[in-house]
């Protein structure tokens, strides 16, 4: 199996009205044999931003120390928040930089922009960025994920219904993947705050 | 006079017993020596001006010899000085600026790039063989994110300091008591709204060169001017040349009324 799939993973992100929620799910596998259930690969860079990062396990490790070291030195220096699209350009060239041996990940970021609009995000293990208003997937099963979404996402809803839908979508597209499942994990991002909630599901 | 340093001055690499590096100190001298270079934050724009002294009667004016540079399309940068150092500068400016843009995808906010310019400056002043820059750099730029205007001025020393008001070479400290005058700081005026704008800085700055500009002693000189304001884009600019010439006559004539009324202050 190619590299990308060694570990397992299935990361979806989608917008609402002023919020944006991103999910993950929760194995860890080495090829087949499934390691840990409960292995985070959402993780929160500030109150208004979040990224997901699905692909080789040490690199989703690594790429979220950098990534939080890149952030704290930006807040440091500048002296201000960094903006989702501020990040995911800086995880861009993160990325690029290593054009001829690169991290293999491929990321999703959800955030609130300054004027608390939904910001959605995803790039490829090189950093080509791809912006999208409805919803980013990234994993093993993204055909599934693709799917799903299309099939269930419609605009402005609010934060419960969100939650629902991409807990759904999330749920019915790990069922078909062997890589992927063991539950999952639910974040909601919103002006007020952030709201994480645990998924019940299929462990197998 | 300051003391001969006596042996303490030979390299940056050495304090003087009193605390102070010498060989900074110089570079320092090298930019009093230059043409003056003045910056002001108007209301709705910054403003610079650089005098710069025709040193030659063959010198082909207007053209070459540029002190005011744009680093960016909201920032802009003017140098007085060693000419040759400042373009170092400028050059150093331009790749932080896009290396900034390329890593975070939005533009240098002004802070960091002075502070980028700073610490670029500073570095000469304490490595190895290499010597302080002579030249004094003035930062005029906006920020987008914030929509808010500065003005920095980063010295040979590596020093950098947001000002309502700066000036650079040799007429600094007349300079200085003149821009005082205008209404450029909201603490010492009635809030933003009485603060000049960036027409009225044009004019008032051409004529705080003008005033210091002394013809028996100076060279001639050719005067330099860009603004990044509201009514350029928020995009750094050079002011029209005819705008400078009207600028030029206005300060002219102001001289020449305020010489008057001094005149007849005499006689009575």
């Amino acid at each position: 199996m190619s590299i990308l799939e060694y570990n397992g993973a299935a990361i979806i992100a989608m917008a609402g009205k002023d919020c944006v929620a991103i999910a993950s799910d929760n194995r860890l596998g080495i090829s087949y044999q499934t390691v840990a259930m409960d292995f985070k690969k959402v993780f929160k860079m500030n109150d208004r931003l979040m990224v997901g990062l699905a692909g080789l396990a040490t690199d989703v490790q690594t790429l979220d120390q950098l990534l939080r070291f890149r952030m704290n030195l930006y807040e440091l220096r500048e002296e201000r928040e960094m903006t989702p699209e501020v990040f995911t350009n800086l995880m861009s060239n993160m990325l690029y930089e290593k054009r001829f041996g690169p991290y293999f990940c491929e990321p999703v970021i959800a955030g609130l922009d300054p004027k608390g609009k939904p910001f959605l995000g995803t790039m490829d293990l090189i950093g080509a960025q791809a912006m999208a208003k409805d919803f980013c997937v990234a994993g093993t099963c993204d055909g599934n994920m693709y799917g799903m979404c299309e099939t269930l996402w419609k605009p402005d809803m609010e934060k419960e219904e969100l939650f629902e839908t991409l807990a759904q979508a999330l749920l019915a597209s790990v069922d078909r993947d062997a890589l992927s499942g063991w539950g999952g994990v639910v974040h909601i991002i919103t002006k007020e705050g952030i709201t994480s909630r645990e998924l019940k599901g299929r462990q197998d | 006079m300051a003391s001969s340093g006596s042996g303490y001055d030979l390299s940056s690499a050495t304090f003087s017993p009193d605390g102070r590096i010498f060989q900074v100190e110089y570079a320092a001298k090298a930019v009093e020596n230059a043409g003056t270079a003045l910056g002001l934050k108007c209301r709705d724009g910054v403003v610079m001006a650089v005098e710069k002294p025709l040193q030659n009667k063959m010198l082909v004016a207007k053209t070459t010899g540029r002190r005011i540079h744009t680093v960016d399309e909201h920032s802009g940068v003017a140098i007085t000085g060693f000419v040759s150092d400042g373009r170092q500068i400028i050059n150093r400016a331009r790749e932080e600026a896009s290396n900034y843009e390329e890593t975070y995808g939005t533009k240098i906010p002004p802070k960091t790039l002075a502070q980028r310019l700073s610490t670029y400056v500073h570095y000469f002043t304490l490595h190895g063989a290499l010597r302080p820059f002579g030249a004094s750099t003035l930062v005029a730029s906006y920020d987008p994110a914030t929509k808010s205007h500065s003005l920095h001025m980063v010295e040979p020393s590596g020093i950098s300091y947001e000002y309502y008001g700066a000036a650079a070479g040799r007429g600094r400290q007349p300079a200085r008591t003149e821009m005082e005058k205008l209404a450029i700081n909201p603490k010492h005026n009635e809030g933003e709204a009485e603060l000049i704008t960036c027409e009225e800085g044009v004019k008032q700055l051409a004529k705080i060169i003008y005033t210091l500009y002394d013809e028996s002693k100076d060279k001639p000189f050719e005067l330099e001017m860009s603004w990044l304001c509201e009514g350029s884009g928020w995009k750094h600019a050079g002011v029209p040349r005819d705008t400078i010439a009207a600028a030029v006559e206005w300060a002219k004539q102001q001289i020449e009324d305020e010489s008057d009324d001094e005149d007849e202050e005499m006689e009575e």
